[in-house]
């Protein structure tokens, strides 16, 4: 009873703080781009506009729900509750400091592109069940983009997996706590970037929502929750891909610059404040992007991922896994590493990758 | 699981039918994660859920069939569909009765035996590195094989659809387009100073 007590404690406490920072994820979206086009951005609601969230959301609660007459009601009310399921499911794995994760999984990077790719079925059952031709049209479009750019970030994640030798997703933050990957692998770096845009549905990729050809995509006919349900989805989404980022080359909570003199500097601020600050940084990278680029055809995406992003980042894979087989670089495994004594040491003295092999060949011996 | 095959076939709406096809692939992947196979449960999310039932779900959709009444329904192939099953039944029995042998377990035995120091490497992540191992190791040739047989069925997929079109399509080439110079450019206004 205590166990199912504390577990519904956690998964509360994991989930309520997500809500929280996508509701102020689309608050800072609409204040960086009013900035970016020199407008003011909503600032009537509270101080500076700091509780529109909340009325956004009172406002989509108390809207009427309205059911098309010709749609297929059960599927029209399960999309949009599958979307934000899986939007909220994959957060699970997300490892926010040394330790603090709801599940450590074996295979993390694979859990989280499992449940992604399960998220194309929200968008189409959506789409079909609305029984209206832009819905349909506008779900065909996000589900093959979604599909076709999968395949080029399951490349570039591949080849962030052959350095550090585990899907784990805090092994492959510790692995970098001599360098994060953004530096040996920038050119995948900046791929992965593009395809996240792509993947997430946003600008300048967002092609399912092009409102000057489909009215608004796959959400056309929702209104009141149903939206809002989309809505919290996709942003959860993009948050969620930008943790991904972090994790996969910006050093996951581990602070830059691993030499003794910068990390007691560093070390003021807590791990989780890392993550936060690098995770908030790819979210400007989002909405900055939405402010600044137009957007493309969708022959022209489809051109990008399948010609271009698909054999640089296989080219790219092969190019990886062959540096690190001839110069043997292969690292060992740290599964061993994360039982809870050794949690302890970690923290008590990880400053740089040498100190951490030191650490574990002193726990060893 | 065989509740949800049955509704697959069972029921008039071609798009539940799918759909009831995807849960069943989703009960299958979680019955492989009860079994400890964390990493195949999770390419075969990936795999069946996400990439192939996908395609099968566009398809059905775009075809606009909504409602196959009972009467419709074609039985000649039931009896095929039968001896399929069969087949697999049997084949299920010989995997069965013949578990023992199988080197998965004796690998796992020996490594698990022999390498009482390096306990670590077999508490966690075992089966994906084991999997990984047998793959490249014992199984390498017939893993080509089956390398090869995808490679062969892509080739022969991509023909099939491959017509060529006699007549010049307006293609747009990117990399021309934004490398070309001015010189080049043919002006509509010739009259125009540049």
């Amino acid at each position: 009873m205590l166990f199912i007590i504390e577990q519904i404690i956690k998964v509360i406490s994991l989930i309520v703080p997500l809500l929280a920072a996508v509701a102020y994820f689309t608050l800072a979206e609409r204040k960086i781009m009013a900035s970016m086009q020199q407008r003011r951005g909503p600032n009537v609601v509270g101080f500076f506009g700091l509780l529109q969230p909340l009325a956004d959301g009172l406002k989509l609660l108390i809207k009427e729900t309205v059911l098309p007459s010709s749609a297929n009601t059960v599927l029209f009310i399960i999309g949009p509750i599958v979307t934000f399921q899986l939007s909220i499911m994959s957060w699970a794995v997300i490892p926010f400091d040394f330790g603090s994760t709801f599940i450590d999984m074996d295979v993390g990077v694979l859990y989280l592109l499992g449940i992604s790719s399960l998220g194309v079925y929200g968008i189409i059952t959506a789409g079909w069940a609305s029984n209206s031709k832009y819905a349909f049209l506008g779900a065909l479009r996000s589900a093959g983009q979604m599909i076709s750019y999968e395949v080029s970030l399951g490349l570039i994640i591949l080849s962030v997996l052959v350095i550090t030798n585990s899907l784990r997703l805090s092994e492959i933050v510790i692995s970098q706590s001599g360098c994060w990957f953004i530096v040996p692998l920038f050119p995948t770096f900046l791929m992965f970037l593009i395809s996240a845009l792509a993947e997430t549905n946003r600008a300048p990729f967002d092609l399912p929502e092009a409102e000057g050809e489909l009215v608004a995509g796959y959400n056309v006919e929702y209104s009141a929750m149903g939206f809002a349900l989309f809505f919290l989805g996709e942003y959860g989404n993009m948050l969620l891909i930008s943790v991904f980022t972090t994790i996969l080359f910006l050093g996951g909570w581990l602070w830059p610059f691993a030499n003794v003199l910068l990390t007691s500097f560093f070390k003021i601020i807590p791990g989780y404040l890392w993550t936060g600050i690098k995770v908030a940084a790819m979210a400007f990278f989002f909405v900055a992007t939405r402010a600044v680029l137009p957007r493309f055809r969708y022959d022209q995406l489809m051109y990008i991922g399948w010609k271009v992003f698909l054999p640089m980042s296989l080219g790219f894979l092969l190019f990886v896994s062959g540096f690190i087989f001839s110069f043997q670089l292969q690292t060992n495994n740290y599964h061993y590493l994360l039982s809870a004594e050794q949690i302890e040491i970690f923290l008590a003295q990880h400053t740089a990758y040498s100190e951490l092999l030191f650490a574990i060949t002193s726990v060893m011996s | 699981m065989i509740s949800c095959a049955l509704f697959v076939v069972l029921t008039m709406n071609t798009v539940y039918a799918v759909f009831f096809l995807i849960f069943s692939f989703c009960v299958a992947s979680a019955i492989l994660l009860y079994l400890g196979f964390e990493f195949l449960a999770m390419v075969f999310l990936i795999v069946y859920v996400g990439a192939i039932a996908v395609l099968f779900l566009f398809v059905v959709m775009m075809l606009n069939i909504r409602f196959i009444p009972w009467v419709k329904k074609d039985l000649r192939f039931a009896p095929l569909g039968f001896l399929v099953l069969a087949f697999f039944l049997v084949l299920f029995l010989f995997v069965v009765l013949h578990i023992e042998s199988d080197t998965y377990y004796t690998l796992t035995a020996e490594e698990s035996y022999s390498s009482a120091s390096s306990f670590w490497m077999l508490s966690a992540a075992e089966n994906t590195e084991m999997l990984g191992t047998l793959l490249f190791t014992s199984y390498g040739y017939p893993f080509l094989i089956a390398g090869y047989a995808l490679f062969i069925a892509m080739v022969g997929a991509i023909v099939l659809t491959l017509r060529h079109i006699p007549l010049p399509s307006k293609k747009q080439d990117a990399f021309v387009q934004v490398t070309r110079v001015l010189s080049t450019v043919r002006l509509f206004y010739k009259n125009r100073k540049i």
